[in-house]
């Protein structure tokens, strides 16, 4: 029998606010065990939250592009549980009536579009961290208690390990491109449980649900999902029967253990936290969130291709990246040069120099308005392709103009008519040998003319310009 | 509704208190009668109830701008056990 | 007259005119302390040392011509489960007994910016749940008026401490009448304010949506004094409310003539003692007399706002006194095999019966299957009676009525049975449940000579109402200002 999985995702991400959600401390990553804490994120008595009101911000965000239904007026409610890692023994987060509902993704697998629906999303407080030292004890650090999460629930629309790699990176795109997450996966600024099922293909029915925790990574979410969908195949297979529970994932080990069952489910009492007021969203704030959203990258992807020509794994590599994509369509916007030009430069040189220097945009000094200026010099034969590389590591690097830069290189190629006819004649003279081959049909000649030209003017002379001199001259001979 | 001791143990699990504990005989027995006085609720009508959301006050938030966080002396300094600059707990196996 | 028998009113004034100093007035507190305390036991912890250097410096400041509150130098008691920087805050749980906070509450920021003297933190029941003082599990508190009888609670530390002259002025919490029925205990005044006009932040917390902070006196005077410095919007606590708060003091009014008094009638039938009510009709007699109107009102859900608290309050307790598992704070057993066994010991061995039988009510009704039968009809009723409310006080301007069934009960008496402790909250509960003012004060005593306290209960912030009511009363009865002992 063929089985189909069933797969449903919980992503949570990390929201890059400066402060956290309900006091003052930072929450910034890797400070110093139990540095960025006061009495309200540890739970002293007494103490109480109070809402950061850019979680609420970006939460929205997230909703309006995920197609949510926003909730205009929402809660806070406690999860109650004993934990180490959560000082209060109850989480803060939305129940019954989240900030956003009923959203989805588009995205392409194998160039098949897909859709992902949510369930819901909604903000909630993280929890602290367990440090296990050598010896018998476990240690909590507490700097992360209270750092803003967003909770995505997806419907159970995936059916593949593939599916939900491409849908991870969808989310991880979309959160970029807000600018609500920071997106380190090393991190863990993004996580997720996974909740696998597998049923017979064709039927509609759903098997039974297993729920997987501490996966840390997309990948690690593709060999959890596959060992655990070849796990219930296995099983029921074998004749047996899937049992519902929460199994966690060993990425290390590729492999899942039981952690609880049904039967010990927790039972979290939640009710609406009386330390916190209702959230209300009124239509003008909504307006601003809306006004925020930019365009996100699955629309830039399709005009890339429909209106740049760009293939589509190119479209991809610059619509996944919120600043690449902001600094083409900047570039286009400017109307001056070949979009496929500014593309292509994106796709080639200036990703290179990113990945060789593991940086990322905004850490140089390239601009569009530069990269445009660059190009235009190409495009009017003021400097060649060759020496447009030169100039764009000065770009990157120097705050100079490109005019500047062209100046100071001494990139400036060698356009002039007259200029390059006398620089044609004078290597013609010199390699009579050639001009005779050239004459007697050997067309190939050429190219090694034209170079011989190009070392004459030390690079600077325009080639295409050259190789039609060349022709032309040749031809009169 | 009835409270069995079935229920008191479930209760006190959830609530972390040990039913076996000095004392909690009493405790359950106690709850018998106080569940019975809050049961009287139940013979008020009030047609269907739906949750709404308390909007007396609202949108009380802050501005996304940092304050500096305490000692990590200060905060610990109540705690039971501390190593490594963090309070200790017996060794939790996820 | 001693120091000790005056009020903070005429102790503000003799400050202001040099003739008292606050160190003076410091000394005073203590030696009356020291006279009384054995047999109080108001107080958990005392703190002469910081008071007298406290009280040194507002000296110092008047005389160096600096504008000071009307308050500045005068002693305050301070219940102890509001947090005090490192001060032991008990809440007289064997689960805080060496707790030290890291922070302050925002009423004890408001007490020290004031100028306010604080004499040390004041005996509760444990967590604030009790009626009558017996919970505490450090400290026994007697009542002043007799030593044999219970001050009631859960801040009976507090009204004694003011009952006995150990100050003139205290500071107490009232989830389900825990500052009005040990006033009423006690014969001295005491008031919870609106829900939200006092911040929170750093009470530790019983049942947040209930809990309110709130000044004892032994003359309306004196409690809107300090409720003018307790009262005020905290940005550090979200159901703070954000609103012009005047001053109470300034604007004390006795003449109510034409003020539409309402007698619920709900609350002068079964259950209230025959003392009690005629007490408290008297004082409806007296009102008449002044100018006022008296009329019998109707609030019909007033039977259901027992069940109604207790479900709410131990719903909330349940949470948020599970923070106290002997991992950051308080007390963790000795011995413990794993996690789970810490969280049990410690939680079992350091709360009292009370807070456990509170705690379990409280997490049965949020609990799998029970929350829409318990917590969710609750929160509807709680509904129902603020709008019970809100339908009487249009036609009237404030509600009076009976604190408790009873005067002061003897110690003992009532701690096996907890039920029979509870239905000493019938009368006070429904206040915090509609989160409305309320005002107690003597008037009168009952044939054993233990004083009875009266209840005026407002509109929201209708404070100031209550308070001219109150004065009006006091200046009439003569009942105003009575220390025991």
């Amino acid at each position: 029998m063929r089985y189909e999985p069933v797969i449903g995702l919980e992503v949570h991400a990390e929201l890059s606010t400066k402060t956290k959600i309900f006091c003052g401390c930072s929450t910034a990553f890797g400070a110093e065990i139990n540095t960025h804490v006061c009495p309200v994120c540890t739970g002293q008595p007494g103490a109480l939250p109070v809402l950061n009101k850019q979680v609420v911000h970006y939460a929205a965000k997230m909703g309006v592009a995920t197609h949510c239904r926003i909730n205009q007026l929402c809660k806070s409610d406690r999860k109650n549980y004993f934990y180490p890692d959560l000082p209060k023994a109850y989480q803060i987060s939305q129940f019954d009536v989240p900030i956003c509902e009923d959203g989805y993704v588009d995205f392409e697998v194998d160039g098949e579009p897909k859709r992902v629906r949510f369930e819901r999303i909604h903000f909630e407080e993280d929890a602290g961290k367990l440090l296990h030292d050598e010896g018998e004890g476990t240690v909590v650090d507490f700097n992360r208690c209270g750092v803003p999460l967003i909770e995505m629930v997806t419907k159970p629309d995936i059916h593949s390990s593939a599916e939900a790699k491409e849908f991870l990176e969808t989310i991880k795109t979309t959160l970029s491109y807000l600018q609500i997450c920071d997106c380190r996966m090393e991190e863990g600024s993004i996580r997720c449980d996974v909740n696998v099922s597998v049923r017979p293909e064709g039927s509609q029915e759903f098997g039974t649900r297993v729920e997987m925790k501490n996966i840390n990574s997309f990948s690690a979410a593709v060999r959890a999902i596959d060992y655990e969908v070849n796990r219930q195949i296995e099983v029921l297979e074998d004749g047996g029967k899937i049992i519902q529970e929460t199994r966690r994932w060993d990425d290390s080990k590729v492999k899942n253990l039981v952690m609880r069952s049904k039967e010990d489910a927790q039972d979290y009492r939640y009710f609406p936290d009386p330390d916190l007021v209702a959230v209300e969203i009124d239509d003008a704030w909504m307006e601003q969130i809306k006004s925020e959203i930019p365009e996100l990258p699955q629309s830039r992807y399709k005009r890339y291709i429909q209106e740049i020509g760009l293939q589509p794994k190119e479209a991809r590599i610059i619509s996944d990246a919120f600043d690449k994509a902001c600094l083409l369509d900047e570039g286009i916007s400017m109307n001056r040069v070949d979009s496929r030009a500014i593309a292509n430069w994106i796709l080639s040189d200036i990703s290179k120099y990113l990945n060789d220097k593991g940086m990322e945009l905004k850490d140089t000094k390239l601009t569009a308005a530069k990269l445009v200026d660059m190009i235009e010099l190409i495009e009017k034969n003021v400097i060649s392709g060759n020496a447009g590389k030169k100039v764009l590591i000065q770009l990157f690097e120097t705050d100079d103009s490109v005019d500047a830069i062209v100046e100071k290189l001494g990139l400036k190629q060698v356009s002039d008519e007259g200029a390059i006819q006398k620089l044609v004649d004078e290597v013609l003279a010199a390699n009579p040998k050639s001009v005779e081959d050239y004459k007697n049909g050997k067309k190939n000649v050429v190219g090694f003319l034209v170079g011989q030209c190009m070392k004459a003017s030390k690079g600077k002379g325009n080639p295409k310009m050259i190789n039609q001199c060349l022709n032309q001259t040749l031809a009169k001979m | 509704m009835a409270i069995t001791r079935e229920n008191v143990e479930y209760i006190a699990n959830l609530a972390r208190l040990d039913p076996k504990g000095e004392g909690f005989d009493k405790i359950a027995e106690d709850m018998q009668g106080i569940v019975a006085m809050v049961d009287q609720l139940q013979e008020l009508d009030l047609g269907d109830i739906t949750d709404v959301i308390d909007t007396d006050r609202k949108n009380a938030m802050r501005e996304d701008v940092p304050v500096p966080s305490y000692d990590r002396e200060t905060i610990l300094a109540n705690a039971p056990s501390v190593e490594c600059g963090g309070v200790s707990v017996p060794r939790v196996v996820e | 007259m001693e120091l000790y028998q005056k009020t903070a009113a005429e102790l503000s004034a003799m400050l202001n005119n040099k003739e008292v100093s606050a160190v003076e007035l410091t000394k005073a507190a203590f030696a009356r302390t020291a006279q009384v305390e054995d047999k109080v036991g108001a107080y958990i912890t005392l703190t002469e040392e910081q008071a007298l250097a406290d009280a040194a410096a507002i000296d110092a400041k008047r005389a160096a011509g600096e504008a000071l509150s009307p308050l500045a130098g005068i002693p305050v008691s301070v219940k102890d489960n509001i947090c005090t920087k490192g001060v032991k805050t008990t809440c007289a749980s064997k689960m805080l007994e060496n707790f030290l906070p890291p922070y302050n509450a925002t009423v004890t920021d408001k007490l020290h910016a004031a100028g306010l003297i604080m004499t040390g933190k004041t005996n509760l029941d444990e967590f604030a749940m009790g009626s009558s003082c017996e919970n505490s599990a450090l400290q026994k508190t007697r009542n002043p008026h007799n030593l044999d009888h219970v001050t009631g609670g859960s801040s009976g530390g507090a009204a004694a401490s003011v009952a006995a002259g150990e100050v003139s002025i205290a500071v107490g919490s009232d989830t389900g009448g825990s500052i009005r029925q040990p006033a009423s205990f006690c014969g001295v005044v005491g008031m919870k304010p609106t829900y939200g006009t006092v911040s929170r932040y750093g009470l530790i917390a019983f049942a947040s949506s209930l809990d309110q902070i709130g000044p004892f006196g032994r003359c309306v005077q004196d409690a809107a004094m300090l409720a003018d410095v307790l009262m005020g919007h905290d940005k550090m606590d979200s159901t703070s409310v954000p609103r012009e708060y005047e001053n109470l003091t300034a604007a004390i009014n006795p003449d109510i003539r034409g003020m539409k008094i309402g007698l619920p009638k709900e609350y002068f039938g079964e259950g209230i003692s025959q003392e009690v009510s005629k007490a408290v009709l008297a004082a409806a007699e007296t009102y008449k007399q002044l100018g006022a109107e008296v009329v019998e009102i109707s609030l019909p859900l007033s039977k259901y706002a027992l069940p109604i608290y207790y479900i709410l309050s131990s719903a909330e307790a349940s949470s948020n006194l599970a923070r106290f598992d002997g991992v950051k704070y308080g007390y963790r057993a000795r011995d413990f095999d794993g996690l789970v066994d810490l969280y049990v010991k410690s939680r079992s061995e350091g709360f009292g019966p009370e807070v456990q039988r509170r705690i379990m009510l409280g997490t049965y009704v949020l609990s799998s299957g029970y929350y829409d039968a318990y917590y969710k009809k609750a929160r509807a009723a709680q509904r129902a009676i603020r709008a019970d409310y809100a339908r009487a006080f249009e036609q009237i301007d404030v509600i009076l009525t009976p604190v408790a069934p009873t005067t002061a009960y003897k110690i003992g008496e009532k701690t096996s049975d907890p039920l029979q402790m509870y239905m000493g909250d019938i009368c006070t509960v429904s206040v915090n449940i509609a989160g409305l003012p309320a005002l107690v004060q003597p008037c009168g005593y009952d044939s054993a000579k233990l004083p009875i306290g009266m209840q005026l209960i407002g509109p929201r912030f209708g404070e100031q109402k209550l308070i001219n009511a109150g004065v009006a009363f006091e200046q009439a009865s003569g009942l105003s200002n009575i220390v025991a002992l």
